[in-house]
């Protein structure tokens, strides 16, 4: 898989050949100028293609020591049909609340009667809940995993000082071994659906929170940072005029991260890379996205006139819009003429009512085009097209072939 | 984007509303003579589907700009195009538009003859 994805990237970089930014100024001026600039850029591609390379092991994200508590954990569940069910579903719920969500929000999110349930779990659950403060028991257990892996990782990082695999193994061992009472006791309790629910749930949000853990000791703290303010600011808009915008920060930092040969210090793991790249993405696309809204204009009296003496100007572009659209089809008719020998018909008699200064087109097309080219430099619209139009033609192709078989 | 490409667009773009009316475009002088005019059709068409997205206070500015500095159109309408909302939404509709408005005439007008 991951060969592959680097097959790709590799592919891309080779086909795009994009000119390397060496400055972030550059880039800046590229958003403020072109407003067209590809979301990932030469050298993002260059980074994320050497870091799919990169089979070393970096960072803890891998998640071991939360695979090796869920192998730990199975055994357990085996013949236990019903628990083994309610857990999986415990686990979908609280992954689904963890999605967009800080760590910190999701932990106090988890427990919230407002996010809906996996139907299955409802299924399940539902019909044996009988205790009125479920969610409360649901926020609870889920807290105490959390702070019991953060604390786990904590300690063991501090013990095992190069960290890496004897670190992870360390860390899923005193894991285990803070949970093991609790799970125990949640799995023998009537009614098990409850319980299994309940530690999938929690299982989660350990996790999670291991993760944020992990990432603070990879160096991913001071990224993640930036990537939540980021984040923060595209949902939440600006707070104020002069605030700064963070999006441009992250945007920044990422473009000083990958130029630098040694990354600056970072060393990440794959998936962290990724994060902050795909950050980065959502940055830019949010950027553009502003920079293409109309400004507001705040109008006086005096600009009303003149605007509304513009209007009319647009309205008479608009009506002669209209007429084109007739001259369009008269024009059509003129172009056809020239087949009049394919044809086999005079069409003379239309050409004379058309009355069409064929003197005007090349002003017309010499002028006209000119801004065109503006217009669509403001666009990357020719290369889009040019790949909708193959994705049209190659599905139409693919429908000829389906329909009437192998195109001869 | 240099003059070069916006033309290749171009021929590219009425070569393919043509193929699909079902008129060929290779090899007589009639039909370079066809393909031109019809490039020449989808440039004005683009262009005023462009002057038709300013703002009155944007055209005015086109105007002025245009017949008092030595102004390049392209950057100007490059600016332009960057103020307007979903303009590159908007000028894929009105392709796609010219694009289908064209060949359903020629298609018409064929049958007709």
């Amino acid at each position: 898989m991951l060969t592959e994805n680097f097959k790709n990237f590799n592919n891309l970089l080779e086909t795009r050949k994009v000119e390397q930014r060496r400055h972030e100024e550059i880039l800046l001026e590229k958003l403020e100028i072109g407003g067209n600039c590809d979301l990932f850029d030469g050298s993002t591609l260059e980074l994320l293609g050497k870091i799919l390379q990169d089979t070393e092991e970096k960072g803890l994200m891998r998640l071991k020591v939360f695979n090796n508590v869920i192998n730990w954990i199975v055994p357990k569940m085996a013949g236990v049909g019903t628990g083994a069910v309610a857990m999986d579903e415990g686990s979908k719920y609280a992954a689904e609340i963890a999605k967009g969500y800080l760590r910190e929000k999701m932990l106090l999110e988890v427990g919230s009667k407002n996010v809906p349930m996996p139907s299955k779990a409802v299924e399940t659950i539902t019909q044996q809940v009988t205790q009125t403060d479920f969610f409360g028991t649901l926020r609870d257990t889920v807290n105490s995993i959390a702070n019991t892996a953060q604390a786990a990782l904590v300690h063991a990082t501090e013990k095992v000082q190069e960290g890496g695999a004897m670190a992870v193994n360390y860390a899923s061992e005193t894991f285990i071994n803070n949970i093991a009472g609790p799970t125990t006791e949640m799995l023998s309790k009537p009614p098990l659906a409850v319980g299994a629910f309940l530690l999938g749930a929690g299982i989660v949000g350990g996790g999670l929170s291991m993760i944020h853990t992990m990432r603070e000791r990879s160096g991913f703290g001071l990224i993640d940072n930036l990537i939540q303010k980021s984040y923060e600011f595209i949902e939440n808009g600006k707070i104020s005029e002069d605030s700064h915008d963070p999006r441009l920060d992250l945007i920044a930092y990422f473009k000083n991260v990958s130029e630098d040969p040694k990354h600056l210090g970072h060393k990440l793991s794959q998936e962290e890379w990724l994060i902050f790249a795909g950050s980065v993405r959502a940055a830019r696309a949010s950027v553009l996205h502003d920079m293409t809204q109309a400004p507001r204009i705040v109008v006086g009296e005096e600009v009303k006139e003149g605007i509304n003496r513009q209007e009319k100007i647009v309205e008479d572009i608009v009506s002669n819009q209209q007429a084109l659209a007739e001259s369009d089809i008269a024009l059509a008719t003129e172009i056809l003429s020239q087949f009049g020998e394919h044809l086999g018909k005079d069409i003379d008699p239309i050409k004379q009512k058309l009355k069409y200064d064929n003197n005007l087109l090349p002003k017309i097309s010499l002028y006209s085009k000119v801004f065109i080219r503006g217009g669509f430099d403001a666009t990357g619209i020719p290369m889009a097209w040019r790949i909708a139009t193959f994705g049209f033609k190659s599905a139409h192709k693919a429908a000829r072939v389906a329909t009437f078989g192998a195109i001869p | 984007m240099n003059e070069n490409k916006i033309n290749d667009f171009i021929n590219s773009f009425s070569n393919e509303i043509l193929q699909e009316s079902g008129v060929s475009t290779e090899g007589t002088e009639t039909s370079k003579r066809l393909l031109e005019e019809v490039e020449n059709r989808v440039v004005a068409r683009l262009f005023l589907e462009m002057v038709a997205l300013l703002t009155p206070e944007q055209a005015s500015r086109v105007t002025k700009d245009i017949s008092e500095d030595d102004t390049d159109p392209a950057k100007l309408m490059e600016s332009m195009g960057h103020e307007i909302p979903e303009f590159h939404i908007r000028m894929a509709k009105a392709l796609q538009s010219l694009r289908g408005e064209l060949i359903e005439d020629f298609k018409k007008l064929t049958e007709q003859k």
